[in-house]
This record gives C-alpha cells, sequence and structure tokens, in this order.
C-alpha cells in the first residue's frame, strides 16, 4: 500500500480520480456493508420499531387499532410500582451473581493455572455445565431444588442441616438464592475460561522479578496477577453483567417470576406485559428504558475501569 | 476493547428484548395452500384448515387427534387438517403474534380461563351463525356460558371437564379413615389432618390436602371453586366486583391453614400435586378427567393404579351441596380464516357422538352436549358418572370479560400472598379487591 502511494504520488502511476483513502473508505464499506445490513434489518429496525411501539396504546388483542398515547405507557410504569420492583430485584441479582462469579472463578482459575495432577482433564469437566443448554439446566434445577422430592432438600436433611424440606422456589426469601445458584453453576466455566486464558497470558518473567523483589504469593496475586488481568477482568464481568441483566429462561422455567414478584426480573416484566397481558406499548416502554439502564451501565463502568488511566501509573 | 465497542456490545444484548416486543414475528412453521388462501371454495376445492392445538403434542392425545383428521379427511377428501402443535403453555401469545402477522391458524384450542383473552379480541369470530342454534341449544349452559361472550358464542367447550376430588385409598386406610371419600369441607380437611400425619416407608411426609397455590391463571380459576364453595363470588347482588367479602376472607384464611398446617404443599402447581398424587404422597386434591391416565402414566404402574384411588363429588360445604366449576378444552374460529365454514364443520365432527367416543375411550373426555353426556357409552364406569353427576353441580364462572384472565391471576397471587408471603387474608382480599375493580371495569 505505502508503495502504491509512493508510485502516484510521484506521477510514475496511472492517474486515479479517487484518492487512496477513499478508495480504502470504499473497500471497507463494502467489505462491511452486508454485516451492517443485517444487523439493520434483524436488530435496527425492530428496535426502532420497538422505541414506536412504545409510544403507541397497542395490544395484541387489537393489532389493526394503534393510537397515540404519548407517555402514558412510560406514566403507568413509573405509577404501577412493579417496574421498581423488578429493576431493584435485576440489580440485586446482577450484582450478587457477577460477585460470586468473579470470586469463585478466580479462584478456580488459581487452582487451575498451578500444577495440579488431572489438570488437563478438570479443565475439560469445568466446562460441561457451559455446554449444556439454560433450559435443560433450568428444568434439572428446578428437579433438584424440588421441596417434596428434590435431591437438594434430601441431602440437607440427611446432613442434618435442615430439619424440614425448604420451598426454595417458592418462598420469597430463597427463590432469588435458588436461580442465582442455578446461574452460577451454568457461568461459571466461562468466566474460569476466560480468567484463566488471560492468566496463562502473563508472562513468566514478570512473576520472576517479583520473585526476585522477594514478593510472596500473595503479593504476587495482587501486584503482577490481578494488573495484569485487568483488562480481561473487564471484559469478562462486563460481559457476565449483560448476560444476566437480559437472563431469561433460568427465571421463566424456575419460578416464572414468583413467587409473589420476588424474582421478576426486567426481562420477565417485560415479557408478562408484552405476551402474558398482551401489551406490546408497555413492553416496548420497558424494553427501551432498559436500554437506556444498559447504556448508563455500560458507560458508568467502562468509566470506573479508566480511573487512574493515562496518568502515568497502573492500577496498583 | 474500546468503550464504542463495548457500548455497541451492550446495545446488542438489549436488543434481543426489543425485537421480541417489536417484531410481531411469525412462529408457524407452514403456510396454506394457495387453494385455501382464495375465496369461499367450492365443494371439492383443495382446503388446508391449520389447527392450532397442544394436545397433538402430547403423547397422550396425539394419537386420538390424528385419527380424528383422518375420518374427517376421509369424509371431506378435499380437506386437509394441518396441525401446529404449540406446547400448552405458550399457545395464546404464539396464536395471537401469527394473528397479528395476518398468519392465524383456522382453530385454534383453548382453555377455559385463556378463552375470555380471545374473546374479547378482535382474532376470533362468533359461532353462532355456523354451528346453528341446534347445536347451541344442546350445549350444557354453564359451558355455553363460559363460551359466550357480549350474548355470541365465541368458542366451542370441545373438552369438558368438571373438578371432581381425587382420593387415595390406601392412605385412607393407613390413616384409619373409612374407605369413603369426604362428604363436606370439614369432614375433608379432619381427614387431611389425620393423613398428613403419615409418613412414607422411606420417612417421606404426606400431605392430606392438595390445593395448587402457584401464581398461574388457571390456579385463580380453580380458587373459584373454593369460593363459590363458601358461598362466595367475585361479584355483589348487584352484578359489581366485590371480594372483599367474609366469604373471600373465609376461603383466602381456607388456603392460609391448609399450607400452614402442613396438609397441602407450598406453592405448589397441578402438577406437582399429580405427581404427589400417583406416588402415594397426597390424600387428596381436585382435577379433571384427566387423572386417571396421568396417574396411571406417572405411577408407573399403568392400569393397576386404577385401583388405589377413587374419585367423588366435591365435598360440600357454606352452601350445603357440592359446588365445583367446569373447564373445558375449547375451540375457536378466527376472524381471519378463509374457510369459516368447513372450520365450523370440523367443530362439530370433532364434538360428535363418533369423535368424543373416540377421545373418551382414549382420555376420558366428556361431552358439553347435553344429548351425547346422557348416552351409555359416556356412563359406563363410576369414573363416568361421578364426571357427569358433577357436571350437573357446577357452578359458571363469571361473565367473560377482557381483564377475566387476567383477573385469575390476581386471584392466584392473592392465594400466594396469604400462603408464601404470610399476609393476613383480609389485607390480600382488600387488595385483590382493589384491583378486580380496576381489572374488570
Amino acid at each position: 500500500m505505502e508503495k502504491a502511494v509512493r508510485l502516484d504520488a510521484s506521477g510514475t502511476g496511472r492517474a486515479s480520480r479517487l484518492s487512496e483513502k477513499t478508495k480504502d473508505g470504499l473497500f471497507l464499506a463494502a467489505i462491511i456493508s452486508p454485516a451492517l445490513l443485517l444487523l439493520l434489518f434483524t436488530i435496527g429496525i425492530p428496535i426502532v420499531k420497538s422505541l414506536y411501539l412504545s409510544f403507541y396504546d397497542v395490544t395484541l388483542l387489537r393489532m389493526k387499532s394503534l393510537s397515540w398515547n404519548g407517555f402514558a405507557n412510560y406514566r403507568n410504569l413509573f405509577a404501577d410500582g412493579d417496574f421498581g420492583h423488578s429493576v431493584a430485584v435485576t440489580f440485586r441479582y446482577v450484582f450478587t451473581i457477577v460477585a460470586l462469579q468473579f470470586v469463585l472463578g478466580m479462584a478456580l482459575a488459581l487452582i487451575l493455572n498451578g500444577k495440579i495432577p488431572m489438570r488437563r482433564a478438570i479443565r475439560t469437566v469445568v466446562l460441561i455445565p457451559w455446554v449444556i443448554p439454560t433450559i435443560i439446566g433450568a428444568l434439572l434445577w428446578m428437579w433438584l431444588f424440588q421441596p417434596q422430592y428434590g435431591i437438594v432438600n434430601y441431602v440437607l436433611q440427611y446432613l442434618h442441616l435442615i430439619d424440614k424440606p425448604l420451598n426454595w422456589l417458592s418462598d420469597i426469601h430463597l427463590a432469588l438464592w435458588a436461580v442465582t445458584a442455578a446461574a452460577l453453576w451454568k457461568q461459571l466455566p466461562f468466566m474460569v475460561t476466560m480468567l484463566l486464558a488471560g492468566m496463562q497470558g502473563i508472562p513468566g518473567d514478570m512473576y520472576e522479578a517479583a520473585m526476585i523483589d522477594g514478593a510472596n504469593k500473595r503479593q504476587q496475586f495482587w501486584y503482577v496477577t490481578l494488573p495484569m488481568l485487568k483488562n480481561t477482568i473487564q471484559t469478562v464481568t462486563l460481559i457476565a453483567c449483560i448476560e444476566n441483566f437480559k437472563m431469561f429462561p433460568l427465571f421463566w422455567i424456575m419460578t416464572s417470576g414468583g413467587p409473589v414478584d420476588a424474582t421478576t426480573t426486567l426481562s420477565i416484566l417485560s415479557y408478562k406485559t408484552a405476551f402474558i397481558d398482551l401489551d406490546l406499548g408497555k413492553g416496548a416502554a420497558i424494553g427501551a428504558i432498559w436500554l437506556v439502564i444498559m447504556l448508563l451501565f455500560s458507560w458508568i463502568y467502562n468509566r470506573l475501569f479508566s480511573i487512574g488511566e493515562g496518568k502515568g501509573g497502573g492500577a496498583h | 476493547m474500546s468503550k464504542h465497542w463495548k457500548t455497541g456490545l451492550v446495545t446488542l444484548a438489549v436488543a434481543g428484548l426489543l425485537t421480541a416486543c417489536g417484531s410481531n414475528g411469525n412462529n408457524n412453521d407452514s403456510s396454506a395452500s394457495p387453494a385455501a388462501s382464495s375465496g369461499s371454495p367450492a365443494a371439492d376445492e383443495p382446503i388446508t384448515l391449520k389447527f392450532a392445538s397442544w394436545s397433538i403434542s402430547e403423547e397422550a392425545t396425539k394419537g386420538a387427534l390424528e385419527e380424528m383428521a383422518n375420518q374427517f379427511a376421509a369424509q371431506h377428501p378435499n380437506v386437509k387438517i394441518e396441525f401446529v402443535g404449540i406446547p400448552f403453555g405458550d399457545i395464546k401469545q404464539q396464536t395471537f403474534v401469527m394473528a397479528s402477522s395476518g398468519n392465524a391458524p383456522d382453530i385454534i384450542q383453548t382453555f377455559t380461563a385463556s378463552f375470555p383473552t380471545y374473546a374479547a379480541s378482535d382474532i376470533v369470530r362468533p359461532l353462532d351463525d355456523l354451528l346453528g342454534q341446534d347445536y347451541i341449544n344442546d350445549l350444557l349452559p354453564s359451558y355455553k356460558e363460559d363460551y359466550t361472550y357480549d350474548g355470541k358464542l365465541m368458542g366451542v367447550p370441545w373438552a369438558p371437564s368438571p373438578y371432581v376430588l381425587y382420593w387415595n385409598k390406601e392412605l385412607f386406610k393407613k390413616a384409619g379413615l373409612p374407605d369413603r371419600a369426604p362428604q363436606t369441607y370439614d369432614e375433608m380437611l379432619e381427614f387431611a389432618g389425620k393423613i398428613s400425619k403419615l409418613k412414607t416407608d422411606s420417612g417421606e411426609q404426606v400431605y392430606g390436602l392438595g390445593e395448587a397455590t402457584e401464581k398461574l391463571p388457571i390456579n385463580g380459576m380453580i380458587a373459584l371453586r373454593n369460593i363459590y364453595s363458601f358461598n362466595g363470588s367475585v361479584f355483589d347482588a348487584d352484578g359489581k366486583v366485590n371480594v372483599n367479602t367474609p366469604e373471600v376472607i373465609a376461603t383466602l384464611k381456607y388456603y392460609q391453614d391448609i399450607v400452614k398446617d402442613g396438609l397441602s404443599p407450598q406453592g405448589a402447581k397441578l402438577k406437582d400435586l399429580r405427581n404427589l398424587f400417583s406416588i402415594g404422597r397426597l390424600g387428596m386434591y381436585a382435577d379433571g378427567y384427566y387423572g386417571r391416565k396421568v396417574f396411571q402414566n406417572l405411577s408407573g404402574k399403568g392400569e393397576a393404579f386404577d385401583s388405589v384411588w377413587g374419585v367423588s363429588l366435591i365435598p360440600a360445604n357454606k352452601t350445603g351441596e357440592s359446588v365445583s366449576i367446569g373447564e373445558a378444552h375449547g375451540l375457536v374460529i378466527s376472524k381471519d380464516s378463509k374457510h369459516p365454514e368447513m372450520a365450523a364443520e370440523f367443530i362439530k365432527f370433532l364434538t360428535d357422538r363418533d369423535m368424543i367416543k373416540l377421545y373418551h375411550d382414549n382420555s376420558d373426555v366428556m361431552s358439553a352436549r347435553q344429548s351425547i353426556g346422557v348416552l351409555p357409552e359416556f356412563n359406563a364406569t363410576d369414573f363416568d358418572k361421578t364426571l357427569n353427576d358433577q357436571m350437573h353441580h357446577i357452578k359458571a364462572l363469571p361473565t367473560n370479560n377482557q381483564g377475566l384472565e387476567q383477573a385469575y391471576l390476581e386471584i392466584a397471587e392473592a392465594v400466594q400472598k396469604v400462603t408464601v408471603a404470610g399476609e393476613s387474608p383480609e389485607k390480600a382480599a382488600s387488595e385483590l379487591d382493589a384491583k378486580l375493580k380496576q381489572i374488570m371495569k
């Protein structure tokens, strides 16, 4: 490319009506346009249509009659209290699951990064929950938590940890924890794999240098491993947050948002509103606010991770 | 990863929801034949009738439905019945989405709790002119009322069933109880208390009486059976919504007590009760005609399990006589159907003597047509007789209203509040009253 530019510039090349930069731009546009068009049709148009519907009184009961109702869908959302409750449930769930995933994932990754027997086999086994479809996992955990004949209660009673069966999925204080446990089982392998990959990318001489400086294992973790994993951590935790913000199948199959809305997250509320109550306008309004929440969350998250960057120092 | 890239990632993630809400979708896996989309057909013009059904997806009923379609096709060589199998829990939203995209099936299977939503929508059509007055007059009055909206018959009660009481003879014997079903609610609770003291051979808890308390519209509808038994109603004497009454409060207290006292499992779905009953861990519960086949399957003992249980009328309570509700798998015809006459012809065929007999032999289905219900083949066993007897002891559900399905859901939530969240029956009834007044305006 550089050679071609020089030739043209010296005037020895064929005269061109378009500059090289323009040609490059057109070439890139030609390559990327099929993907952009696909995204536009599969995601862009539905988003725009959804935003459009959020300002209409539209129900699947009468799709042939749309009527503009301004911000009424949004006003109703904030007026009935269910929306605020589901936002709170969603954030509680996301923070809990991501925190647990990160701590346990880091611990497991450190173990698997060490020299342990059958390391390769264990790394493969750890991946099993990840490859099981979420719906199958949800059904499996629903049966495990079944109060009358589920194995969780059986084991806990056998170990005398509880004296009577717990209603894991129908107790307002336990249901969210039960779904969180199922989600943790399903998603932990991804966190472990990503963190492990990040750890394996840390040059060995960093640890050697740390050891020469007298750092013990704990100090190596805090001052070498963790800072070097910063970008990986930022990426995987953000992905985990997004994944859980939109988590639907585990909640729908295990609790359907109950009992008494104790596990009604934004995804459950929007689905119920749009496809159970058949109120597409209100469902679309939930989706629109959800989009704003996610964008804000992502922006704040990235700002937090960028603190200290560009000031000549690392995170440590 | 750049910030822009991450922002894009977030946008893509949320787009899933927006896509779901924004697109009408097209879940239909096949399309009608060209002939089927033309105008009014000639007698020999090829017709494809699309029939959305959950029964075709279920092993227990699939064979019977296919046989019915084959027999209809034999009588009408130009007609092809094309089943669109949709699971029970998804059929309402899927058929509404199909209809909104101009792809509605000709015939849709529904059930009593969901029917009001169809009836109040613009996707189904009245059936009075298609079925004729003789056919309509033959329907049992309460079932006819349950499938009527705004004075018009909007659906056909195809596979009706009253809720009857199933009781486990072995558990009764083990608890030292008489070999008969309880006659009154008080007796039922007394029996349930004794059964609940039992344990299985492996030490597991046995429940005396099961009531479904999961938050589902069907469970709210089932709760009406208890509200009626306590001489309550959703409406007051002036026909206005009022559930903040001593009768409804007594019903909620009944639910709260049986869960608190360990007579009934907490947060149970109907299928949980069926499971528990089939494995000998539940003494009594109310269900439809489906019981026998379900128990045979779930118990793993087949027909041998038939001798373990008995069936009886719902015990009498405050009204002094047995009161139940009728549930029915129903059929509606899409407003956009190009062949409503043929669709109605097929519905008549499905509900005639031969086809209901076929369905009855396969799955114990009864008939909502009075002229068929009295026939000997539908009264051959004690089970049949009890079902038929109970069908004459049912109280019609509330008059269909656009918000009725949501109202059922709210009733189920009130039951959940008192059984799971420990809310007082008085408070739950008061909150329910406010919600129903808003929903059923």
